[in-house]
């Protein structure tokens, strides 16, 4: 290899390291989002029908920061319980459920939304963003 | 530089995608095994309250024999219509123990085909799961203090609570169980945990 081949090859390297971080950190965050979107169907679908069934507030609200403690960790899952909105309410089928993308069904609904914080802030005229927020809606149908 | 870059990238593009599918397989399969056993349990308890229905409903017809058996028992104490009461309360005898005998079985039977029904449901899901449930219908007859014959089913079925756990999840269980309700008739109810 010549010197002014190992210098090219050296130079495209830099090149890439750059694009190639952003890339790696925008796939990872999108991965993390996920995890997050999975995370909470699971534990407002549990914490519906464990309402439904008439278990203890308490005892749910146990449960549920047990299951955020071994899935993403405890100060992570601290930060979501703290920042996080409950809301738990009893709607009837047709236009409501719908509306909510929740089919037809009347039942009880769990939702949930968690703020975290993000790894890439992303800029808007209000101000960088430097948290995300995932929804989540889980119906027990009765 | 676009093939290093894509080489680079490549690992998590496809790794990524293929983590993140797995987890929500397995959340998938966890909710399809919960819903799978709540069905399940629905079925053991509208199994167990008809047969309570059924149970408590010839518990009736039972109160209406004792009835005639403790009228009749009363009677054949008077010498001049001893004779034929004994011959009454005998009947009658007989059949209070046949019918406790043909409510059991028949309690018995609905008893096995609800758990064979709950299992036969999971199993054509392909659910694995564990069901906690006694091989007996656990009814109990108390004894009428006046013939000594069975009259009353007792309310306090502790042992009716059945439960279905899943093998694969074994946090993942739910609990069924008849209850009476404030009106007299049988219900059943579901418990998370």
């Amino acid at each position: 290899m010549k010197l002014n081949d190992a210098g090219s090859v050296i130079w495209e390297g830099l090149l890439i390291i750059f694009p190639l971080c952003a890339s790696l950190l925008l796939v990872l965050e999108v991965l993390r989002r996920e995890v997050f979107q999975v995370v909470l169907a699971h534990t407002t679908c549990t914490e519906v029908r464990e309402r439904a069934l008439g278990e203890k507030k308490e005892d749910i609200e146990l449960k549920t920061k047990y299951f955020l403690e071994k899935s993403v960790g405890l100060s992570h899952s601290q930060n979501i319980f703290a920042v996080s909105k409950r809301n738990s309410f009893y709607l009837r089928g047709g236009k409501d459920t719908r509306r909510l993308g929740l089919g037809s069904n009347s039942g009880g609904v769990v939702e949930q939304l968690y703020r975290y914080p993000q790894l890439i802030p992303i800029h808007l005229p209000e101000g960088n963003k430097h948290h995300s927020e995932v929804l989540q809606r889980c119906l027990f149908p009765f | 530089m676009l093939i290093p870059f894509l080489i680079g990238l490549l690992p998590s593009l496809v790794l990524g995608p293929a983590w993140i599918l797995e987890i929500y397989q397995a959340e998938m399969q966890w909710q399809k095994t919960q819903i799978g056993l709540d069905n399940a349990a629905i079925l053991l308890g509208r199994n167990d309250r008809d047969l309570m229905n059924d149970v408590f409903e010839s518990e009736v017809r039972l109160e209406n024999l004792h009835q005639i058996l403790h009228k009749a028992l009363s009677c054949s104490l008077v010498p001049a219509t001893a004779t034929p009461c004994q011959i009454v309360s005998r009947k009658t005898q007989l059949l209070i123990q046949t019918l406790i005998l043909k409510t059991k079985e028949v309690a018995q039977f609905k008893w096995v085909r609800g758990g064979a029904n709950a299992r036969s449901n999971l199993l054509r899901q392909k659910i694995l799961f564990t069901l906690s449930r006694s091989s007996f219908w656990p009814g109990k007859l108390q004894t009428c203090s006046f013939c000594h014959l069975g009259i009353h089913w007792a309310e306090d079925f502790g042992e009716l609570k059945s439960e279905l756990r899943s093998s694969r999840y074994p946090s993942s269980s739910v609990k069924v169980a008849a209850l009476k309700t404030s009106n007299g008739d049988w219900s059943y109810r579901l418990w998370a945990q």
